[in-house]
């Protein structure tokens, strides 16, 4: 074999191994409407006074508000978007809870302060949004139950582009 | 003899503004009858969420860490919610958290003077469309008063539970 034919092969195999690396590369940035994944959901243990008889309603002003007050529980976790086009998420539902609102807690000096989000939470391209205490975080509004810690329960968030999922949330202390 | 505290130290020789309130079994609770114990105050309400839960959690972990002392270190938790935060609602809420956590209340005119003493900010957040309901901004500092009833040191929200121990441990080598 001439050497000029064995350079060719050499050649030719290169531009085959360069063109597998290249797809490969391509195939590992991820297609554009890649799903959300969502994990460490989890929430804190609420107390809601069961009332031993529930036929009586309260005589006290204190109580009467407690029935309305409805209790609120929250729920953190990481929101991967591996994506290359950003996600909203605009809405979660839970059956433990009549319903659930985005809202983030912001310290000014010494005062913490927090503000409910309308409008959705932007989860940007190739990025992980956190809620975690003290930052953004899902409050559960109107509590149905008790969350005791070491229990679980289901919220489905619903993003702009990925659709809905439904994760388990952990309750611990 | 300096101690290293990684806290924000309080001028040398406060005293701690000294209260009566109630506690969660209705009992009253008297601040300079804690002298020879170290005391750590917070100041939240149990309707809220997020960051009064997270520091009632960090406190599990403070008590854990320093359970060796146990009987010298006293959580108290006086609320900035009275009108919700009877004894009863404190009591179930700290327990999730702490049987020996410490839940406060009392009439408004006594908590306001406990607010003024500790500069402790709160205002009502209304939820709208949902009368009667509100959520409360304020100040989330934690304070610590030595066994001497002195205001010795505070801790911004967010300080790492480790911080926390290590002045608080420091505190409570002070008690012969």
């Amino acid at each position: 074999m001439s050497p000029l034919r064995g350079m060719n092969r050499g050649l030719v195999s290169l531009m085959m191994l360069f063109t597998i690396i290249v797809l490969l590369t391509g195939c590992q940035e991820g297609p554009k409407g890649a799903a959300i994944k969502i994990k460490n959901a989890w929430s804190r243990p609420v107390s809601i006074e069961e009332r031993a008889d529930t036929s009586v309603t309260p005589s006290d002003t204190t109580s009467q508000m407690n029935t309305m007050m409805g209790y609120n529980g929250v729920v953190y976790m990481i929101i991967t978007n591996p994506g290359g086009e950003p996600d909203r998420l605009i809405g979660a539902e839970s059956d433990i809870c009549e319903r659930v609102e985005l809202h983030q807690s912001m310290m000014e000096g010494d005062r913490m302060m927090m503000r409910k989000i309308d409008g959705g939470l932007e989860i940007p391209a190739s990025e992980k949004v956190e809620l975690h205490p003290g930052g953004y975080h899902l409050m559960l509004m109107g509590l149905k139950r008790s969350l005791k810690p070491g229990e679980e329960f289901h919220i489905t968030l619903r993003f702009e582009k990925s659709g809905q999922q439904t994760v388990t949330a952990k309750v611990k202390l | 003899m300096f101690n290293s505290f990684e806290g924000t130290v309080m001028p040398p020789n406060t005293p701690a503004t000294d209260f009566t309130l109630t506690d969660q079994n209705g009992h009253p609770f008297t601040l300079s009858s804690q002298k020879g114990k170290v005391v750590i105050l917070f100041f939240g309400y149990t309707f809220c969420p997020d960051v009064c839960p997270t520091t009632l959690a960090e406190w599990r972990q403070v008590e854990t860490a320093l359970s060796d002392k146990k009987d010298v270190l006293k959580f108290v938790y006086i609320t900035v919610d009275p009108e919700r935060d009877t004894p009863e609602r404190l009591k179930n809420h700290l327990q999730i958290f702490s049987p020996d956590f410490i839940g406060l209340t009392g009439k408004i005119q006594t908590l306001e003077k406990v607010y003024n003493a500790y500069h402790i900010f709160r205002d009502k957040d209304e939820v709208k469309g949902k009368p009667g309901m509100y959520f409360m901004s304020h100040t989330s500092r934690m304070f610590v008063i030595d066994s001497r009833g002195n205001l010795r040191l505070s801790f911004s929200y967010g300080t790492p539970v480790k911080v926390i121990v290590h002045d608080i441990r420091l505190l409570l080598e002070e008690i012969s």
